[in-house]
């Protein structure tokens, strides 16, 4: 029997809400996973490891002087032990620190100094 | 409306829609799985962006034997400018420089594939060349062949002084068509 | 006969395996994209092949007056030389000079044992990432200096 609307009145059916709710899944889940994305910070901790060591590769091919300032991204330290070229890049809110090397130059005569989280690389 | 007999009760429109839905997953799966469109493009820095003048430094500086002397390429580009007896020497010595800088190799010779692909088609139609222009007081004189649809690869310039306080520049690229990632990486 | 304002299960099941495959689909791309491999052996061998030619540690040629950049010594060119002037673990490398007309002068290399029986083989296995660049420079020897080419193989242990 055809229910009659009354003026003024709406009726949502149950099935509009639920398929409200399924295209709520789905639009859910891409902005979850976008978010997920934007925030990879072990991303950027793994790119600011490998920006240190090509940026200490580069300054020790260099054979005049040299005076570089190398500023880390906000929320990284890097800690680099210059004897075996090891670069350890930590972010404050990951646990895990990255390791990478650089080119061991046992001739070099480069000196790198750690000044307030910024790194001085001088000849 | 009567329901037949094993009739699920699905509207009209879900054989349709279900066709388009696997088509749009076949499109954006193509896109971002093959066609490599999920990749970032710009992670790493790419070998052209390597702004380097080593080929053509050396190629100033290498040493041509003029009648039992070596000078240097720049040496005799400023001579050329004085005696034009000393032009086609240089012209020879540069093509014959030019000619022998590495080219990107074709994708036969690196992978050895001989499945019709997209890259090894692409790969087959490439053509690449080094040119060198040397450009003195709104003059140029441009050495190597360039190329139909080809791009502009490691431009390098220099400049160098020549007689008469006038400088020179010259100008290196390598022109190429349809070169792969690969090739330019090989010879960056 | 399905009455009105009645829920049709079996239409709801189909639209909610669309939805799992539409969330699914969208989530592997991303973890795809996450996981993307960042392999920047292209510009490790880049940084390689400057150092060796430009730094006096490796093989640029030095005399009384100054350090050639561009031009190698080809007294340089020995496998202890390349093992202190730039090494890197996981990392081999080979160098080959050559002449213009393609015929290799000399060459050296800092490949370890595992490395050298690897690197032939080097495409077919997945860890490494290998690649081989080549650019034309100078060199010295006994009669002075003249125009080559630098062959620079790389095997990277990238897993």
């Amino acid at each position: 029997m055809h229910k009659m609307k009354k003026r003024g009145q709406t009726e949502i059916s149950v099935e509009i809400i639920i398929q409200l709710f399924l295209l709520l899944i789905v639009i859910a889940s891409f902005i979850g996973v976008s978010f997920i994305i934007k925030g990879n910070k072990l991303h950027l901790v793994r790119v600011e490891a490998r920006d240190y060591a090509f940026a200490f590769d580069a300054a020790s091919s260099y054979q005049d002087s040299i005076n570089y300032i190398y500023q880390p991204k906000e929320n990284i330290t890097i800690n680099f032990n210059q004897e075996n070229c090891l670069v350890q890049a930590k972010h404050k809110d990951v646990a895990s620190t990255i390791n990478f090397f650089c080119g061991t130059d046992k001739f070099s005569n480069i000196q790198v100094i750690n000044n307030q989280g910024k790194i001085k690389i001088t000849r | 409306m009567y329901n037949k007999k094993a009739d699920y009760g699905l509207p009209i429109y879900i054989t349709p829609s279900i066709v388009l839905f696997i088509i749009i997953l076949l499109i954006f799966g193509f896109l971002f799985f093959s066609a490599g469109l999920i990749n970032s493009p710009n992670l790493i820095i790419k070998s052209q962006a390597y702004q380097d003048s080593n080929k053509l430094l050396t190629i100033l500086s290498s040493q041509v034997n003029l009648s039992n002397n070596f000078i240097s390429i720049a040496e005799l580009i400023n001579l050329a400018q004085q005696d034009s007896n000393y032009q086609s020497k240089l012209d020879t010595e540069l093509n014959n420089l030019i000619s022998k800088l590495p080219i990107p190799s074709r994708k036969e010779d690196l992978t050895q594939v001989n499945l019709l692909t997209l890259s090894s088609a692409q790969s087959s139609l490439q053509k690449a060349n080094w040119n060198l222009d040397i450009e003195i007081e709104g003059q140029t004189n441009h050495l190597g062949e360039t190329i139909t649809l080809g791009t502009k690869y490691f431009l390098q310039s220099a400049v160098i002084p020549i007689s008469d306080n006038r400088t020179a520049k010259i100008t290196l690229y390598l022109d190429c068509f349809s070169c792969s990632k690969e090739g330019l990486d090989a010879i960056a | 006969m399905n009455k009105k304002g009645d829920i049709n299960i079996v239409e709801y099941l189909v639209y909610i395996i669309f939805i799992i495959i539409a969330a699914s689909f969208i989530a592997w791309v991303a973890f795809g994209y996450l996981n993307e491999k960042i392999d920047t052996t292209n510009l490790e061998s880049f940084i390689l092949a400057k150092k060796i030619v430009n730094s006096d540690s490796c093989l640029a040629f030095k005399d009384d007056l100054s350090i050639h950049k561009g031009v190698i010594d080809l007294q340089k060119v020995d496998t202890s030389r390349l093992l202190n002037c730039f090494s890197k673990p996981n990392f081999g490398y080979l160098i080959k000079i050559d002449n213009l007309k393609g015929e290799t002068i000399k060459s050296a290399s800092n490949l370890d044992l595992r490395q050298q029986l690897d690197f032939p083989i080097c495409k077919t296995i997945p860890q490494y990432t290998c690649l081989s660049k080549k650019d034309i420079i100078l060199y010295k020897d006994d009669q002075g200096i003249k125009t080559g080419y630098i062959e620079v193989g790389v095997i990277n242990f990238v897993q």
